[in-house]
């Protein structure tokens, strides 16, 4: 009796060390989420959030950078980058715009789209250098 | 007033009118051609490629960044390189997530920035294709820190486009980025870093 109870101790012992390990194992090589299955916490126009950076830059990085943003505007230009694809954002009147690089399983969507285009983007914000960039994006539906 | 007089005064009124108007169109033109001059002395890019790797026992690190800013001015040889911490890309995300939280603190310091100068500038010819092996000397801000460092550059002349590719190593103490004594010896004590920039004509 004695003996199936420390049987059954030390089966409940193993068993929780595996599952532990196997959670750390699964956080460890834990992939990007893709940005379709998660939600934009803020909607925004390419031109307001533009603006929102170039006039304090400090608030809007502590406000956007890292957070899943949904970004609607004109399309002005469409480039390749590197192995990677860009569509940017925003109004011909403002030297700066919203560099979306899209997210690799997503590339070929951001090819069918031509400038002048309406288009809502969902993204990764990483903050402003003479534009807004946002990374592992992905094409909204209108 | 007779006719004749009228007519002189009528001529040279449309004259005087044609001589300031050529001295205003080439003062337009003079501007337009310093300001095109001034233009094309500038190289940039918003799409410079900066990688970081760093070899580990476990697996070794590595981010890409696809989106950093570069502006090179040829006629003094001025370089500045930008980028933005959280658009550095790893596979895995909670080695992504760990860099910006712990290490490289990028809500606090969300930007890097290089400064510096290409040496033997004389030595380049920007005309003629080419490729030239020189080195940069400048001031790198990451993490809030501000060092020294210089670094081999390569610069490549291709069809009158400019290419630039620099590989040096920093150490991560020297910006004050504290690694955790339990992965302290699992991270190399330098991160190489490779920069490669494909630089477009400046135009306004």
């Amino acid at each position: 009796m004695r003996m199936k109870r420390w049987k059954i101790i030390i089966l409940v012992i193993a068993a929780l060390i595996v599952t532990g390990f196997y959670f750390i194992w699964a956080q460890y090589h834990r992939k990007h989420a893709d940005t379709t299955d998660l939600t934009a916490t803020v909607r925004k126009e390419a031109m307001s959030l533009i603006k929102e950076f170039e006039s304090d830059e400090t608030a809007a990085s502590l406000k956007y950078n890292g957070k899943v943003i949904s970004v609607k505007g004109a399309v002005l230009k469409v480039e390749n980058n590197n192995d990677k694809r860009n569509l940017i954002l925003g109004d011909k009147s403002s030297a700066a715009g919203v560099i979306c690089e899209f997210q690799p399983e997503h590339k070929s969507d951001a090819g069918k789209i031509i400038p002048g285009q309406q288009i809502s983007v969902k993204g990764i914000c990483t903050g402003m250098l003479l534009d807004v960039v946002m990374v592992r994006c992905v094409l909204e539906q209108n | 007033m007779c006719a004749g007089a009228e007519l002189n005064d009528r001529i040279k009124e449309i004259s005087d009118k044609t001589i300031i108007m050529k001295i205003g169109i080439n003062a337009v033109l003079l501007i337009v051609i310093a300001i095109a001059g001034y233009c094309q002395e500038k190289y940039f890019t918003k799409v410079g490629k900066v990688t970081f790797y760093s070899k580990a026992p476990l697996e070794d690190i590595e981010a890409k960044n696809n989106n950093a800013v570069s502006v090179f001015d040829k006629s003094t040889g001025q370089v500045e390189v930008s980028t933005l911490m959280k658009a550095f890309e790893f596979e895995k995300a909670l080695m992504q997530e760990h860099f910006n939280e712990n290490y490289i603190e990028s809500d606090k310091f969300p930007k890097s920035v290089f400064r510096g100068m290409i040496n033997d500038l004389a030595s380049i010819d920007f005309a003629k294709d080419g490729k030239y092996n020189t080195s940069v000397a400048g001031r790198l801000t990451l993490h809030g820190e501000t060092k020294d460092i210089s670094a081999p550059v390569i610069l490549n002349i291709n069809n009158g486009k400019l290419s630039a590719a620099a590989d040096f190593k920093i150490r991560p103490e020297d910006y004050k980025i504290s690694i955790p004594a339990l992965v302290k010896d699992k991270i190399g004590k330098e991160i190489r870093i490779m920069v490669e920039i494909n630089y477009e004509m400046f135009k306004r």
